[in-house]
């Protein structure tokens, strides 16, 4: 039950981390009336995902693992694009927080902004979805120990859905200045590991193949198997053992990025004035 | 800025932690050159299908002569959980072939076309990760 638990947790997780973010994002900038799009991209991309497990088991046929591969790594690539765009809309919308122009930052997304998120969605879910929905029919149909594959894969997905779920319910309620600096880290994590994620993806797909040793061996922290490395691979990216090529992209993504993050956002240098100088 | 300061903390440390744990880590999985007779599976006929057991040892077999043809991997898993993923390796690295996500109780299949020459068979998570493949005309 475990191991199949321990795969629907990580295949799920990283999907609803990110709807989870989406959702809150949209909620707290206004745009409440944007979330059935979300939930609807959500709906879809499962749907779509079953339809085509089912119908690769009607044909008798294995999910095209390169293409998939191929798939899941320019999803990956669109979603560090938009997890970046909001970590730099959010940091702008953070800084005039603390100019004290609360009001003001509820200033809505733009419509596009808005539909960029929902498909941002949409594609997370279609990400990891191809791959779990057929891995949740092959554990319908173990040889062995039918109940406790199939138990396990829909518990782990469950789990992994409750968390973005909270994720969502959390970052509604805690205010909008503690929303912004929690989030903006989380995402310099979430998008690191998606690049890093893809770099992964990319070797599999046969796209990378250079830088291919493996860098370090994190497997007393990311151990083959456990809850711990599922939800650590799903969310942040992490492998047990990581190579150069994954090492390498997580640095140059998180570096920068997070130094923009931590960075003090540039105070409007009011000049001291001049005391009573004044004619 | 008063916050960002404790997330700066944990932000570094994880930096830290990340580039540091590389120090200790250098017992590299050594690429399996020598197959020992006992664990050589060798298909014959045209039609070459192969039952793979991922264990927590690795692949069960992990080093295999096959014919150059089509072939079909039959896997399945004997271990924890720890290995779920079986790969062909060729050339740097290259993924030729690959079946992911195969829990206990599971069991998927895919087909390739073997090239004559040496690969890698590839179970990741394993104690012993790699094994050969020696594909002979």
């Amino acid at each position: 039950m475990l191991p199949a638990f321990v795969i629907g947790l990580r295949e799920g997780v990283e999907a609803s981390l990110i709807v989870g973010i989406v959702a809150a994002f949209l909620v707290r900038e206004g745009r409440r009336d944007a979330l059935r799009s979300v939930w609807l991209g959500v709906a879809l991309a499962v749907a779509l995902c079953l339809a085509v497990g089912v119908g690769l088991q009607v044909a008798e046929e294995n999910l095209p693992q390169q293409e998939q591969e191929r798939l899941e790594t320019v999803i990956a690539l669109i979603a560090v694009g938009m997890v970046t765009y909001m970590i730099v809309w959010m940091r702008q919308h953070a800084s005039q927080l603390k100019t004290g122009l609360e009001e003001q930052v509820a200033t809505a997304l733009q419509r596009r902004s808005a539909r960029a998120l929902v498909l941002t969605a949409f594609l997370a879910v279609l990400r990891e979805g191809f791959e779990t929905a057929v891995f949740l029919l092959a554990a319908f149909q173990a040889s062995s120990n039918a109940a406790a594959a199939a138990g396990g894969a829909v518990l782990g997905i469950l789990l992994a859905v409750v968390i973005g779920y909270g994720i969502y319910r959390g970052g509604v309620r805690i205010n909008l200045g503690r929303f912004f600096r929690i989030t903006g880290v989380l995402l310099v994590f979430v998008a690191a590991g998606l690049l890093a994620s893809a770099a992964h993806t990319a070797h599999e797909a046969g796209w990378l193949n250079i830088l291919q040793q493996e860098a370090l061996d994190l497997r007393w922290l990311v151990d083959p198997g456990s809850v711990r490395a599922a939800l650590l691979t799903g969310m942040f990216g992490i492998q047990g053992r990581p190579t150069v090529a994954e090492i390498l992209a997580w640095l140059l993504y998180a570096i920068p990025v997070g130094v923009l993050v931590f960075l003090p956002v540039r105070r409007r240098i009011t000049p001291p004035r001049p005391a009573a100088v004044t004619a | 800025m008063r916050l960002p300061r404790l997330h700066m903390l944990a932000f570094s440390a994880v930096l830290a932690t990340a580039v540091f744990a590389g120090c200790s880590s250098d017992d590299d999985s050594t690429p399996a050159a020598t197959a020992s007779p006992s664990t050589t599976a060798t298909a014959t006929a045209s039609a070459q299908t192969v039952v793979i057991t991922l264990t927590d040892a690795g692949c069960d077999p992990k080093d295999l002569t096959l014919k150059a043809g089509p072939v079909t991997f039959k896997v399945t898993n004997g271990g924890s959980g720890a290995v779920t993923e079986f790969e062909i390796l060729g050339e740097s690295d290259k993924v030729l072939g690959e079946i992911e996500n195969i829990t206990p109780g599971i069991e998927r299949e895919f087909s390739m076309t073997l090239e004559p020459g040496s690969f890698v068979t590839y179970c990741p998570g394993g104690d012993t990760e790699r094994g050969a493949l020696t594909v002979t005309s």
